[in-house]
């Protein structure tokens, strides 16, 4: 599987999909509304691994930054490369995010065509990269 | 020892060169008008101590005498009655007693007694007066009348005189007042018409020195019957036993020091008859008769007298206690009045020198000077402010700001202050707060006045040249001393109500402090809630107008070719109205960032402004509810336009959003031009509130309604009353539920 997008925002989920269509990224993704899903999923030690995470941090339950410990605390999960992809440009969470074991952190964009070129970086690097690179865990 | 002579009357070595010193107490001499006699306090009345005249009041001599039993020579229910006063050592209902004439030559005689230091004195003395004690209790009381109908002080003390005279006929009676330094000031006088008037006059405190004034509290009428009198002798000078002489302090026939005499002779005075005026246990002044001639006065007249400068007294103390108690009264009521002024407007400079009372009533004073929080505020006639930061200066410098100055010759206390003492002689200061350079300052002006003396006080004592001692003035021609420099003095009650003062002020001051405090926190308080604020601004409001924005884009990559222009045209103003949203929420950052900067102070077109923040609602109330938008007079005013402009955006969508459900919805905008202000209006006719929520309206994150009834944030209103807060302007709001809110916002011209 590419990747697992963690995002409440209908709108901002929408705006995602409609680029992943329209670039022709990819069919192979989860779209997940609450952290609670995501874990849930890695609950299921068959449950597929994603090359990568793009994880919101301001979730309804459970927040971003909890599942980014959860999944680093599990030896099955620690070494999904996480990209952190918030509203919020405080220094607080930007260093929490770090902290907690985030291989990159996103802000979001004001305007659309923007949030366009940034996803399709994240898209190249953090997936078709690494999936071009050999296996970077066990 | 030197023998006793008027001229030297005492058994001591006493250096006449120091007549403040001179024991005039134990003076061993006695007017010839009467006699002493020492007894011994038993039944034996024995003779201890005798003058040497008293052989012209009792059929012996004084050397025969001696030893002898006082009541061998007197009749016999005077020596009973001698041993029963001896007894109770209690005299006064006693005295005076009558001793029969024991021939025709003789008259009656009068005898009284006293005691002193354990010693029984006897005197006797002549009676002249014969009219009975009816006569002169009806004299007195008719005296007595006459002085208290008058009720004014200098006028009671006149009256005084004059019933003084009345009744003694001494050729001059003066009522004689002391100053704090017991110079004498001559306030009332009866006098003989050719006599030179001395009403008026003041005479130096060495004139009647401290041993003299003392005596007076011990004995408070004194005669002396004639300046050129053959004094006798007490005899022997010292008390066999005890070795010490007679104390003669009580004794109203004592004799008189020769500096005294001296000094009355020069004065051309023959007699002198002297009562105290006592007030409060201090000698406040006295009732002094003069006669030209030699004068005795009569043992009851005497009494009688003395019991008038009792009343005098009592009077002095009542009318004090009575003035007292009025000027209390008085400044307590202006100082409450101060302290409630300074309270209510919690501004101590404010308080002091606007309300109805101001420093000057609360301490009389020309002029006063507050010197608080860096600026000094006068009232009344002060010295210049460059001449009060010298006098501040010099205060702090000298340690005097520990609590409280006053002067009243401030050119004394400091010759640099000349260019201003001058005027500004007295000063009364207190410090404030503990800390230097906070103070409040009263001034008098100098009063420049002629004191005239009888005689010149500096020479009221010389040195004769040709006996070498001390002799008192010849002169007493009236001598002028214009004195300078000197305001009126602080009284002790000034000082107090100005100590008092300090300490109000300085609870004013903790409670300010406190209230500062309060108002600290809660600053902070909102300044942490206006960072969590712009934090929810980025992060909530940006993406739904990401949303907006993107999906209007979508519609124009797919769907541009299936629009007509109308529907290219609504996708366009989405897109602009999106960009106008994000530069406002750029906005509202920079203000939460910018809130402890200035404000531009620009003059500001208010209309274009108005008309913008209008079409934005026109063009998307189109086709929902249609909110007609009003736009009144537009005066320009002065402030930041970026905030301005946000401000009537806010009120203007807050008045939208709640009118929107209402038929025939609309906004009215406006404002006039006042006189210190321009004062804009928003209204609607909108659902309104309860004017119970009225202060929570502006809070950060409040909302009065349900959130999923009406779009928004919460933040709108804050935003306005930051914003009037910033441009130092007020906003009111008047609301009825169901009818429509009214906002006033006044910006200051």
């Amino acid at each position: 599987m590419d990747f697992i997008l963690v995002e409440d925002s209908e709108v901002d989920g929408q705006l995602l999909k409609r680029i992943i269509r329209k670039e022709d990224l990819t069919d192979n993704y989860l779209w997940m509304k609450d952290g609670s899903e995501v874990l849930e999923y890695f609950k299921d030690e068959k449950a597929l691994l994603p090359t990568a995470i793009l994880l919101d941090i301001k979730l309804p339950k459970v927040n971003g930054l909890k599942v980014l410990k959860q999944l680093r605390s599990s030896q099955r999960t620690k070494n999904i490369p996480v990209v952190m992809y918030s509203s919020s440009y405080r220094k607080d969470d930007v260093e929490a995010a770090y902290e907690y074991g985030a291989n990159s952190y996103l802000t979001k964009p004001t305007g659309f065509s923007e949030m366009k070129v940034q996803f399709i970086n994240f898209f190249n690097y953090w997936i078709r990269h690494n999936q071009s690179t050999l296996h970077f865990r066990d | 020892m030197d023998k006793i002579t008027s001229e030297n009357p005492y058994n001591t070595a006493y250096d006449l060169d120091n007549c403040d010193k001179e024991p005039i107490h134990i003076i061993q001499t006695v007017q010839r008008f009467a006699c002493i006699l020492a007894i011994s306090g038993d039944d034996e009345g024995r003779v201890e101590q005798v003058s040497t005249n008293v052989n012209d009041f009792l059929a012996v001599g004084h050397e025969e005498i001696l030893g002898k039993s006082l009541f061998n020579f007197i009749p016999a229910d005077a020596a009973n009655r001698i041993k029963q006063g001896i007894k109770s050592t209690y005299f006064l209902e006693l005295n005076p007693i009558v001793l029969p004439a024991e021939n025709q030559q003789l008259k009656e005689r009068l005898l009284s007694v006293h005691e002193m230091e354990g010693q029984f004195c006897v005197e006797i003395e002549y009676r002249l007066e014969h009219k009975n004690e009816l006569y002169f209790l009806s004299m007195m009381d008719q005296a007595i009348q006459r002085i208290q109908g008058s009720s004014i002080d200098n006028n009671l003390l006149q009256k005084t005189a004059e019933e003084v005279k009345n009744i003694t006929r001494y050729d001059r009676v003066m009522v004689y007042q002391f100053d704090e330094n017991y110079n004498g000031h001559v306030v009332a006088e009866a006098k003989e018409e050719q006599l030179e008037p001395f009403l008026g006059l003041h005479y130096p405190a060495t004139d009647i020195p401290k041993q003299a004034r003392d005596l007076f509290l011990k004995n408070r009428v004194r005669i002396l019957t004639d300046v050129n009198d053959d004094l006798a002798f007490i005899y022997p000078t010292l008390h066999p036993e005890k070795k010490i002489p007679l104390n003669v302090a009580k004794s109203a026939v004592r004799g008189v020091s020769p500096i005294h005499l001296e000094y009355l002779r020069n004065m051309g005075v023959g007699a002198t008859l002297n009562v105290a005026i006592v007030e409060n246990g201090k000698l406040w002044g006295l009732i002094a008769c003069h006669h030209r001639q030699k004068k005795v006065l009569d043992y009851r007249i005497r009494s009688l007298i003395k019991f008038m400068g009792t009343i005098i007294s009592g009077h002095l103390s009542l009318q004090r206690a009575t003035d007292f108690r009025k000027n209390i009264l008085q400044n307590n009521i202006i100082h409450a009045q101060l302290f409630e002024h300074m309270n209510k407007h919690q501004d101590i400079v404010l308080g002091l020198t606007e309300g109805e009372y101001s420093l000057l009533d609360y301490i009389p004073a020309d002029g006063a000077v507050i010197i608080f929080e860096n600026k000094i505020v006068s009232v009344g006639l002060t010295p210049t402010e460059q001449q009060i930061h010298r006098l501040e200066e010099w205060l702090n410098k000298d340690d005097l700001s520990a609590s409280l100055f006053s002067t009243n010759c401030l050119i004394k206390e400091n010759p640099d202050f000349a260019d201003f003492a001058k005027d500004f002689s007295g000063v009364l200061s207190v410090n404030l707060s503990g800390n230097a350079s906070e103070y409040i300052i009263w001034f008098r002006q100098a009063q420049e006045k002629e004191v005239t003396w009888g005689g010149n006080p500096k020479e009221a004592k010389i040195r004769s040249a040709e006996t070498g001692r001390i002799t008192p003035r010849k002169s007493f021609a009236k001598w002028k001393e214009v004195v300078t420099n000197q305001s009126l003095p602080w009284t002790e009650q000034n000082k107090d109500s100005a100590l008092k003062l300090k300490n109000d002020i300085k609870d004013i001051l903790l409670k300010r402090f406190s209230q500062l405090k309060k108002l600290h926190n809660d600053l902070s308080r909102s300044y942490l809630e206006l960072e969590s604020f712009s934090y929810t601004v980025s992060h909530d409001l940006r993406s739904p107008l990401r949303g907006i924005e993107g999906f209007a884009q979508i519609l124009i990559e797919d769907y541009a070719d299936k629009l007509d222009e109308y529907g290219v045209e609504v996708i366009n103003t989405i897109v602009s109205s999106v960009d106008k949203m994000n530069h406002f929420i750029n906005d509202i950052l920079k203000l939460s960032k910018l809130a402890k900067l200035e404000m531009a102070q620009e003059e500001i077109d208010v209309r274009p402004m108005l008309e913008d923040i209008a079409k934005n609602y026109s063009a998307a109330s189109r086709k929902i509810q249609p909110v007609k938008i009003i736009i009144e007079d537009c005066p320009t005013i002065k402030g930041d336009p970026t905030t301005i402009k946000q401000l009537f955006a806010n009120l203007i969508s807050n008045a939208v959003k709640y009118s929107r459900p209402i038929e025939d919805a609309y906004v009215i905008i406006g404002g006039k031009e006042l006189d210190r202000k321009i004062s804009y209006y928003v209204k609607d006719n909108g659902i309104g509130f309860e004017m119970e929520y009225v202060s929570k309206i502006y809070e950060v994150f409040s909302r009065l309604v349900a959130e999923d009834e009406y779009e928004g944030t919460g933040i709108g209103l804050s935003i306005v009353k930051r914003v009037v807060d910033r441009h130092n302007g007020e906003i009111f709001v008047d609301s009825v539920p169901g009818e429509g809110t009214s906002f006033q916002i006044d910006f200051p011209k």
